[in-house]
């Protein structure tokens, strides 16, 4: 038995309640009238909704106990990830192995770099697990015990099944567990699955959401009380005569998407300006380089390996430049024959001047300081450059097909090796951050004495920050240049992945817009 | 760089004492060395000087390590053995060099490390055996004096090492070496177009080896416990050749044998004259001032300081007044200028000796000039609500040629590239922003993205001029070319310059949806030219994109902008 007082108390709530409804709640409210209990989909179906739009007044209802949930179940779906599409065409890593081994009763560890070396390790740990294989000396991989091999073909026939993707509640327990141990998780590890998880919820109306119905129906629709000021309400000054509906504001805000800086750049600038507020100027040049300027003004001798084709990049047209300016091809080519004026003894060789002129992909920012170089600078001076440099590696996660370094120069009259170690003690703490670091002695065509800058990361350890040092007679000389040059060069890509908390270089050049939005520094 | 692998007991042996893990990385500084894998006994060490041969084998690092003193060679040396060089050999392969090392039985552990050593300096050093090849006998077997001869491939034949093992005891000719033996296939490159070939035997006709493809197994089978070794290098160039040979003696030397050296007795003339004796004693000497070292360290040093730490790492060194003389050691010919010698002191002395000084020369600094223009206009694109994004320069020919419905012949490939993916260079930025979108569906839409970045365009066959570009793109459901190019006005407005747009045809845009950016007036400039295109991507190129969205682009070159 009600009081009145009871009564009247509880159509106040109501009515309070009533007063923050959104014209979204009255609509899904409504759609409750005819049959109490709904999904969202079938909800949908009668009030015509968005997906987003039902989705948040079904939020909203159940947060004011207007509605409730009744059961929820949740899909979860397995489907192949990139990875795993490319082992249903090909057969996993273990299965490549085992066929290798098949083929020929053994195969050479060598042999197998198809796989990425990563696969690979995980691939063979795998089969060593199961004690399927054994290796012996040298690398070769035979089998131990083919009883096992059955493991191989079930994750194989695994792959197949679920090439559609498929309700992970339909799987045995043990095939759930293949599957968790290799699936992809955002930025981590590259697993063959993906695993997605949807949720299928039932709602009922409540006691009070039934009273809220029969109120709707007597009173005027909510539909007419103010949602949104509108400027025409302002003008007219209607919005007197107006009822504004309260909000509910606890509940959370529908998503936007905006404008935002690549961490990556952020980071390069803020090195730029660390060296601008060191008193260096910027300087830049093409990407599309000559021989002469990439690796014969550094000294590097016409037969040196590093200027064949694994180490540096050729190009099929444009193949060579026009011409070298004449004075220092001259000086140069010199310098490599037999020291010119240098005080050097030069490479003793005959020197090449139309492979000077051939085109190179710059495969170092010290281009750009030989080249600065070049120009006459008045000492004292202070240049440096951030650069894209190309080298042949192949693509994994520490090597990107192009690549970020710094490099720059300092020339002054009074320059040596301590004040090198001066400038790369601040490059240490000043850029990289290190409280620790040290110097080990280094080999570089170009510079001597060489070194090369290690600091000491928290969790990694030491780490080689790059390299530098004194640029030699022989590559100062032939430029004209009369006085001491210190040279450095570092990899800014590394520095960058430790600073943004990432583990794959190619994550710095990501495709994926989700990624991109959520990165942050 | 190279990398050698040695037995850490043998490098112990060599060094008389043993290292921990960490004594030893220190240790290889002296070497610009690091440790790359430990497995077991077996060392990888990886060395980063290109030009010290000397240091590819456990015996080199273990005497730059030991950074003891070192005698010099006494110059007369009595020379029993000859190697006599037949004339024809001049266009064929020239030079010879050689001794005899005595004295004690080789053991397991040289024996492997000659091994290790010998394919690094022919292999790495030797342009795989080109310039330099190296054999090594039983000397025991020999008659000398040791005839290096010309001879015509089926005039000599001999059971060479490692001979296939069915037939291990079958004697081949010198062409059937070269094509049925497993060396003979791997190096037979060398003596590509050669009538005659190298061939050395003893006085007694006795056959030494085919170089630089395989001994004989008469006399150039090595097993432990020989007393008497004869070790030979062949080559094309001569100095190099010597550089080998005195390396190798070093070598034998610090394992405590004997070295007897060899007259070589050329028919025609080399840079070296006719007559040689080897190993070759190398009279590098160098003239160098105290300041020289004082000028280039930043600090003041004792002339004992500078002599004792240059003997340790090998140089003979005399002091005459403020100057000292100083001389390579015979296994070194790496030193061409002094900062080489000065530097071997800072590494002998080492880096952590030296304090760091402040740089002290004042400059002022500032960033390169189209850095103004590169950080407006992403502040601009930024407060448009567009998201940066940086891409790679290398990219797949498909993605900017035929995706795009575009001709191949404005994009520069690679000769050499290390995938097919990584096939061209960028000469715009458009695809890197469509290959964005097609990888993000699933991102919530809409979907504005913009990058400034480097392209390299193909102007003709003797440029190809790198310039800066900013490109942007709109995807969503009802993304069209007007929207666009509101945003387009609006970046003009801010970065102060007017354009019209004309129309033009593009493969890669729907026809009459696509125009040419043309500047009138530029805040700098009078320039007036096209610096880009904005348009609404054709459906084709969105197929192949595999892109289920409306797109529109504009591109635009900040290079022009940035002129004066």
């Amino acid at each position: 038995m009600f009081k009145t007082s009871d009564i009247i108390r509880l159509m106040k709530k109501l009515d309070e309640i009533l007063k923050e409804l959104h014209p979204l709640e009255v609509k899904v409210l409504l759609a409750f009238k005819k049959k109490e209990i709904l999904t969202m989909n079938e909800s949908m179906d009668i009030t015509k909704l968005s997906e987003g739009d039902s989705r948040r007044a079904i939020g909203w209802l159940t947060t004011k106990e207007i509605i409730e949930i009744i059961k929820q179940d949740t899909k979860t779906l397995v489907h192949l990830s990139e990875l795993g599409k490319k082992y249903l065409e090909k057969g996993t890593p273990s299965k490549q192995i085992i066929e290798k081994i098949k083929a020929k009763d053994s195969v050479i560890i060598k042999n197998l770099d198809f796989l990425e070396p990563l696969e690979l390790s995980e691939a063979i740990g795998f089969l060593k697990s199961k004690g399927i294989v054994k290796i012996e000396k040298g690398g070769v991989v035979t089998f131990n015990d083919k009883s096992n091999l059955k493991d191989v073909e079930h994750i194989n026939e695994l792959v197949t099944k679920i090439q559609d993707g498929i309700n992970i509640n339909s799987l045995t327990t043990e095939d759930r567990k293949i599957i968790e141990e290799r699936h992809r998780e955002r930025g981590k590890s590259r697993g063959m699955f993906e695993i997605t998880r949807k949720t299928v919820a039932t709602f009922k109306i409540t006691k009070e959401g039934k009273q809220l119905i029969d109120i709707l129906h007597d009173k005027k629709l909510p539909e007419e009380s103010i949602s949104q000021l509108t400027s025409e309400l302002i003008k007219s000054g209607n919005w007197r005569e107006k009822e504004f509906r309260e909000y509910n504001i606890e509940l959370s805000p529908p998503r936007i998407v905006t404008g935002k800086a690549h961490p990556y750049q952020e980071f390069l600038n803020q090195v730029r300006n660390k060296l601008t507020s060191m008193g260096f100027c910027e300087v830049s040049g093409e990407i599309v380089e000559t021989e002469f300027w990439n690796m014969d003004a550094l000294f590097m001798p016409q037969f040196h390996p590093a200027r064949e084709v694994h180490d540096v990049y050729f190009m099929k047209s444009p193949k060579c430049a026009k011409e070298i300016d004449s004075k220092f091809l001259t000086a140069v080519a010199q310098t490599h024959q037999n020291g010119g004026l240098s005080g050097s003894k030069g490479w003793g060789y005959k020197f090449d001047s139309n492979r000077a002129k051939r085109f190179v992909l710059r495969s170092h920012g010290t281009v750009l300081s030989v080249r600065t170089l070049a120009k006459y600078p008045e000492p004292p001076g202070k240049y440096f450059t951030i650069a894209r440099c190309f080298r042949p590696d192949d693509v994994d996660a520490t090597h990107a097909p192009d690549f970020f370094q710094i490099d720059g120069i300092v020339l002054a009259n009074n320059i040596n090796f301590r004040a090198l170690l001066g400038l790369l003690k601040l490059f240490g703490t000043e850029i990289a951050g290190a409280s620790e670091i040290k110097f080990t002695p280094a080999y570089f065509p170009f510079t001597e004495p060489s070194v090369e800058l290690h600091a000491k990361h928290p969790k990694l350890g030491w780490i080689e920050l790059g390299g530098a040092g004194i640029f030699r007679p022989e590559v100062t000389t032939p430029l004209g240049v009369k006085v001491p040059v210190i040279a450095w060069g570092m990899g800014l890509d590394r520095m960058a992945m430790m600073a943004l908390g990432i583990h794959d270089i190619r994550d710095l050049f990501s495709r994926d817009l989700e990624f991109l939005r959520k990165m942050t520094d | 760089m190279p990398t050698i692998s040695v037995s850490k007991k043998d490098l112990e042996s060599l060094l008389q004492t043993s290292l921990s893990l960490e004594e030893l990385e220190k240790s290889l500084q002296l070497v610009k060395g690091e440790i790359k894998l430990i497995e077991k006994d077996a060392l990888r060490i990886e060395l980063s000087d290109t030009n010290r041969p000397d240091l590819l084998s456990v015996e080199g690092i273990a005497r730059q390590i030991r950074r003891e003193k070192r005698n010099k060679i006494i110059k007369k040396q009595e020379v029993k053995n000859e190697i006599i060089v037949d004339s024809e050999l001049k266009n064929i392969r020239p030079y010879i060099g050689g001794f005899l090392a005595t004295g004690i039985p080789i053991d397991e552990s040289t024996l492997l490390a000659l091994i290790e050593t010998q394919e690094k300096l022919s292999d790495v050093f030797g342009k795989r055996r080109k310039n330099i090849a190296i054999g090594v006998y039983d000397a025991e077997k020999i008659e000398f004096p040791v005839h290096y001869r010309a001879v015509t491939p089926e005039s000599r034949k001999f059971i060479p090492l490692h001979n296939d093992p069915v037939n291990s005891d079958c004697e081949l000719n010198l062409s059937e070496i070269l094509n049925k033996h497993p060396k003979g296939k791997e190096y037979k490159y060398i003596l590509q177009n050669c009538k005659k070939f190298p061939f050395l035997e003893d006085n007694e006709g006795k056959v030494l080896s085919f170089p630089p493809i395989i001994n004989s197994k008469l006399t150039g089978e090595v097993t432990p416990g020989i007393q008497n070794i004869f070790c030979e290098v062949t080559g094309k160039n001569l100095s190099q050749l010597l550089l080998v040979i005195n390396i190798l003696a070093e070598n034998f030397k610090d394992r405590g044998f004997k070295i007897y050296p060899c007259l070589i007795k050329y028919s025609y003339e080399t840079d070296f004259g006719k007559d040689i004796i080897t190993p070759y004693q190398f009279e590098d000497t160098s003239l160098v001032h105290q300041q020289k070292f004082e000028h280039l360290l930043g600090l003041k040093l004792e002339k004992e300081e500078i002599k004792e730490h240059l003997e340790q790492m090998g140089y003979f060194v005399e002091i005459d007044k403020d100057n000292f003389k100083i001389t390579s050691p015979s296994y070194r010919k790496d030193i061409m200028h002094t900062v080489d010698i000065i530097e071997d002191f800072a590494i002998s002395r080492g880096y952590d000796s030296f304090s760091p000084a402040p740089l002290e020369e004042f400059t002022i600094g500032k960033s390169r000039k189209i850095e103004k223009i590169i950080h407006k206009t992403r502040e601009i694109m930024i407060g448009c609500g567009f998201v940066e994004v940086i891409s790679n320069i290398l990219d797949s020919p498909t993605n900017f040629v035929s995706n795009m419905e575009l001709p191949p012949s404005n994009i520069i490939e690679l000769e050499n590239p290390v995938a097919e993916s990584y096939g061209v260079l960028r000469n715009s930025i458009i695809p890197s922003l469509l290959q964005v979108e097609a990888q993000s569906s699933k991102a919530t839409y809409p979907h504005q993205i913009f990058e400034i970045g480097e392209v390299v365009c193909k102007t003709d066959s003797q440029t190809a001029p790198t310039l800066v570009k900013l490109a942007a793109m709109i995807a969503h459901s009802n993304a069209n070319f007007s929207e666009l190019h509101s945003f387009l006005d609006h970046l003009a407005y801010y970065l102060g310059f007017s354009y019209k747009l004309k129309k033009i045809n593009h493969p890669s845009f729907i026809k009459g949806r696509i125009g040419n950016i043309e500047v009138n007036t530029t805040p700098k400039s009078s320039l007036q030219g096209e610096i880009g295109i904005l348009g609404e991507i054709h459906p084709k190129v969105l197929e192949n994109f595999k892109i289920k969205y409306p797109i529109s682009v504009f591109e635009l070159s900040l290079s022009f902008l940035n002129q004066e």
